[in-house]
């Protein structure tokens, strides 16, 4: 293989690649996600009829995987490259191909499929129909056209690529366990991540204290509702985050039974649904400033906006 | 002859809609061409996952030229008074493009009305076409559509080219996000951009070059017969499953077969976890030894996987070894959980389900099993099951959930039964315990096989009773099209272990016992009979089911079933409520041997007996007074009445010995109604007639309703 394929330089080729067609490089959040998509740069953008093409890493949270840190292939916290890409562009597949190649994939080389996937985020009141990706059978991405995002239709509708780094980069480095990836040259990732992984298993296993996580629940959620009351889309939407957080924690820890999970589910997606529609209302009012068509952005706003 | 092509190019569509995606195509490209009275030699689809094509063959020119007849005013108008044209006639004319001298009157319906012939030419083919394009892709149906980009069409994925070809011009076609052209798409990576087709009819060959394989049928051969290189290369077997390789044919246009290989110890791991790690997940297919003893069921698996790539053999030990550490990934998986299992104890297990909630408010799934356990007792019970096998039953029943909370379970659902089986065995529980564990959950669709050991049967039932019941009791009653808990398939798994396995079962009885255990465990005050009456009526909708599925006919079915609802008591004694299977008996019985003039006769007999007992319920005499029967037709008519009088009602007939009796009967009962007036002055004597009447009819319907019968 041509490139160097440390976890780096993946990150830094795929934010080269995807800067050239015209995606901006974000950040990761700064509140606790489940996967890039919980991220608003995903979740709220998605919603409405402004353009908008980001790329960026996403840590994501998954209790439920932490094993200790001693499975080679599970983990509390794996690292997503998200892309989204609004409207989906009509080469959005051979886009996504060129960037498994600008990462010194070539095609021939390899098997490339597009198994079908669907996707669907109860919490968010979302989904979207599409594929998982392989490469020699070994599922790298995931390619979602967004058809629905807290319970509103997707117009126009993103492409979302969703790379698992992990996944890619202990294919191109041929290791079989996680922890002997490097991350830079001469660095590990069991020497950076094995602690934390650990860590966050033992806490949520055995030490949370779930009573107490109980309360930050039914905190959260009502301090998004206030939130709500006071058209803050993205306060609200932060403490949606922790209330799936928080939610993913006790669900980990085996302190949700099955049918008591639905009903909570159902209270985040409440609250995220208020929130989609309440984004699309504040854009609205500001006129869908992300819209490079003016013309375009007014008539939506006569659209969408109540008539009296 | 002409031949027109028209490919419709998709990103990858899910492989299972493919192949009726492109029947349903044929199907309406075949309705275009009868409406339009097109003839062709012959109609060819192409699939791959990211195309959809079809390729008409044998193509006129131009369609036939027809004459056609159009119906105008009636004649009665068409005539001024001076027998001329009228202004209505001259209108109708002018309107179809013809002189006057042209029309005609004729007849229609009684009336006579203004006709007119007119020859209609018949359209360029192309152009008919055309016109029909759009159609046939907007009319293609699919469970499921997406949108893409921004525009407004939906449809099972984004349509990327359209190839439109009469012979070898374009057909142009406008759809909203690409226009039709001659340009396709060859495989995604062995061939590069866009290629330009030439000729509609030899696009099989073209799409060859460009490394598509677009018929299914040739490709799935390649596949299959790549594989039976490598049986008679390596002496091995490899299952093909033919709804994975339908599915792997589906997944690849250019199909190149290899073979990969696992580390031998994973081989310790129950043969299911590796089959479901190869075939659910990763499409692969197993691969087994080659059975020396044809004798032996059991089929030995070896440490190899095969796959099909999507492309040539260049690079593919790169293919082979990423294949491999994936499946290794999976494997060491389901090893961990199958080793972390085994050091737990069926009660570590039993405790986790104390709180797991089955349904809200119906207890636990801990609970649910102990339901489950009563019940399939009370059912061995009436199975006649000995007090040994009714110890084993319940065995069955307390064990039959646990592995639900087993890890590997969790991780591999399609699993569950089959865990519980293995891992009970390697607790030393009895092996008709550890089979029951597993066969409890059949049949798990209307073609799966049923349990083999008495002892598995009273748990099948009684999980598929339990789970009915409780959904019901919360109002979950499946309407329309929504099932999420699959309860339909649940009633019908209840109809076939009781008509399959010809159980001598009263649905009245276990759907009471059901019902009564869940409302007592819970105590919940349920609506006891509402809820019975419930779960039966969705019980007898499957049983109706089962029956059409049979091939009975539809009023057949209504005749055996209808008597159940209609039981009356005779003699003061509860008549024997008739069993699904007695039903199932009957309907069968009936079928062969309906032999209809004289059934027809017994029909009609029994029938007008039953209507004229129910039309005077007030003077049918509440015993027969034997002096007062005179009449030679009266006399015979009682005694041909005797075996049917000298019966138990609580018997049920064998449908021969009923078909005999009616046949009996008939004529006696034919010439009584043609001879003697029923109703007679004499209060006696019509009591008596009656009475002779109701007796016949009761006991008839307590085998069938005769009047669902229909003759032809």
């Amino acid at each position: 293989m041509k490139n160097s394929h440390t976890i780096q330089e993946i990150i830094m080729q795929l934010n080269q690649y995807w800067s050239k067609q015209g995606c901006m490089l974000m950040n990761p959040y700064d509140v606790e996600t489940g996967a890039g998509t919980m991220n608003p740069m995903t979740t709220l953008r998605t919603i409405g009829p402004e353009e908008w093409n980001v790329a960026y890493v996403e840590p994501s949270r998954r209790p439920a995987d932490g094993r200790y840190g001693e499975n080679p292939n599970r983990l509390y916290q794996h690292h997503q490259y998200q892309v989204i890409l609004k409207p989906s562009p009509d080469n959005v597949e051979e886009l996504y191909l060129a960037s498994l190649e600008a990462l010194g994939i070539d095609p021939l080389e390899h098997d490339i499929r597009f198994v079908e996937d669907n996707w669907e985020a109860p919490t968010l009141g979302a989904w979207g129909l599409g594929w998982e990706i392989w490469l020699d059978g070994m599922e790298v991405t995931q390619f979602t056209y967004f058809q629905q995002v807290g319970g509103i239709a997707c117009q126009p509708v993103s492409a979302e690529l969703t790379y698992g780094i992990e996944r890619i980069a202990s294919y191109l480095q041929d290791v079989e366990d996680v922890f002997d990836l490097e991350y830079t040259k001469g660095v590990s990732y069991a020497s950076i991540f094995r602690q934390p992984e650990f860590e966050h298993s033992k806490y949520t296993f055995e030490v949370a204290d779930t009573d107490l996580m109980f309360r930050w629940f039914n905190d959260f959620e009502q301090e998004s509702g206030r939130a709500i009351a006071e058209n803050l889309v993205f306060p609200a939407y932060d403490y949606v985050l922790k209330c799936s957080h928080t939610f993913n924690q006790l669900d980990a820890a085996g302190a949700i039974s099955v049918s008591a999970r639905a009903a909570y589910i159902g209270r985040v997606r409440v609250l995220a649904q208020k929130i989609a529609k309440l984004f699309l209302e504040e854009r609205c009012k500001l006129g869908f400033p992300l819209m490079k068509d003016r013309d375009a952005a007014l008539k939506w706003v006569k659209e969408l906006t109540p008539q009296n | 002859m002409n031949t027109y092509l028209l490919e419709i190019g998709l990103e990858e569509m899910p492989a299972q809609m493919i192949l009726p995606a492109v029947e349903q195509l044929k199907t309406l490209v075949n309705k275009t061409c009868e409406q339009h009275q097109l003839s062709y030699n012959d109609l060819h689809t192409f699939s791959t996952p990211r195309r959809l094509t079809i390729q008409i063959l044998g193509l006129p020119e131009k369609q036939a030229d027809r004459s056609i007849e159009l119906k105008g005013p009636p004649a009665a108008i068409a005539k001024d008074k001076d027998n001329n044209w009228s202004k209505a006639a001259k209108g109708f004319a002018a309107k179809n493009g013809v002189d006057v001298a042209a029309l005609e009157i004729r007849e229609y319906e009684g009336k006579d009305y203004l006709f007119v012939q007119r020859m209609e030419l018949g359209q360029p083919v192309p152009e008919l076409l055309q016109g029909q394009i759009e159609q046939w892709i907007s009319q293609l149906n699919f469970p499921k559509n997406m949108r893409w980009g921004s525009y407004r069409m939906r449809f099972i994925r984004p349509i990327r080219w359209i190839v439109s070809l009469w012979n070898n011009c374009v057909v142009p076609v406008k759809l909203e996000m690409v226009e039709a052209g001659n340009e396709t798409r060859g495989h995604r990576f062995l061939s590069s951009g866009n290629s330009l087709l030439k000729d509609a009819a030899d696009y099989q060959n073209q799409l060859e070059k460009l490394y598509v394989m677009a018929d299914f049928e040739k490709r799935r051969e390649s596949i299959v017969s790549q594989i039976r290189k490598l049986e008679q290369e390596f002496g091995f077997e490899v299952e093909l499953d033919d709804k994975l390789l339908t599915e792997v044919t589906n997944l690849v246009e250019w199909p190149t077969v290899l073979l990969g290989e696992f580390e031998e110890e994973f081989l310790e791991l129950p043969s299911e976890v590796l089959v479901t790690s190869m075939a659910v997940h990763q499409r692969y297919f197993p691969v087994f030894r080659k059975k020396v003893n044809q004798d032996s069921g059991v089929k030995t698996l070896l440490p190899h996987f095969v796959t099909v790539r999507n492309g040539n053999s260049e690079w593919i030990d790169t293919v082979r070894r990423g294949n491999a550490k994936v499946l290794r990934a999976r494997l060491s998986d389901a090893r961990f959980f199958y080793l972390d299992d085994q050091k737990k104890s069926l009660e570590n297990f039993r405790q986790k389900a104390e709180n797991v909630v089955f349904f809200q408010q119906r207890g636990s799934q801990d609970q649910r099993v102990l339901r489950i356990a009563d019940l399939a007792v009370f059912i061995a019970g009436k199975l006649n099951l000995s007090d040994a096998q009714q110890k084993h039953v319940r065995r069955i029943a307390e064990l039959s959930k646990f592995d639900l909370e087993s890890r590997l379970v969790q991780e591999f659902p399609e699993l569950q039964g089959l865990m519980g089986e293995n891992y009970a065995r390697l607790k030393n529980e009895a092996a008709v315990v550890c089979r029951g564990i597993r066969e409890h959950y059949y049949p798990r669709n209307a073609k799966d096989s049923l349990p083999a050991d008495a002892e598995s049967v009273p748990v099948a039932l009684a999980d598929k009773l339990d789970l009915l019941t409780t959904a019901f009791s919360l109002n979950m009653i499946p309407s329309g099209a929504a099932d999420p808990y699959a309860l339909r398939r649940t009633a019908q798994g209840i109809t076939q272990l009781i008509l399959g396995l010809r159980l001598p079962l009263d649905l009245r009885e276990l759907t009471s016992a059901a019902v009564r255990l869940l409302d007592e465990q819970q105590k919940l005050a349920l609506e006891r009979t509402k809820l019975q009456e419930e779960l039966l009526d969705f019980l007898l909708q499957r049983q109706r089911w089962f029956m059409q599925e049979r091939g009975i006919r539809y009023d057949l079915i209504d005749a055996v079933l209808k008597n159940q609802t209609e039981v009356k008591a005779v003699n003061g004694k509860t008549p024997h409520r008739v069993l699904a299977i007695e039903q199932l008996q009957y309907a069968d019985y009936l079928g062969d041997h309906l032999e209809t003039k004289m059934f027809k006769r017994s029909v009609e007999a029994i029938v007008r007996a039953g209507n004229i007992s129910s039309k005077y319920p007030d003077k049918i005499a509440d015993n027969l007074v034997e002096s007062a029967l005179k009449l030679t037709e009266e006399i015979n008519f009682f005694a041909a009445l005797k075996p049917i009088l000298k019966s138990d009602p609580q018997t049920l007939w064998t449908p021969d010995n009923y078909l005999e009796q009616l046949r009996e009967i008939e004529p006696v009962v034919t010439r009584f109604f043609e001879d003697v007036m029923v109703m007679d002055e004499d209060p006696v004597k019509s009591g008596n007639r009656l009475w002779l009447c109701q007796q016949l009819a009761q006991w008839s319907g307590r085998h069938l309703d005769l009047q669902s019968i229909v003759f032809a």
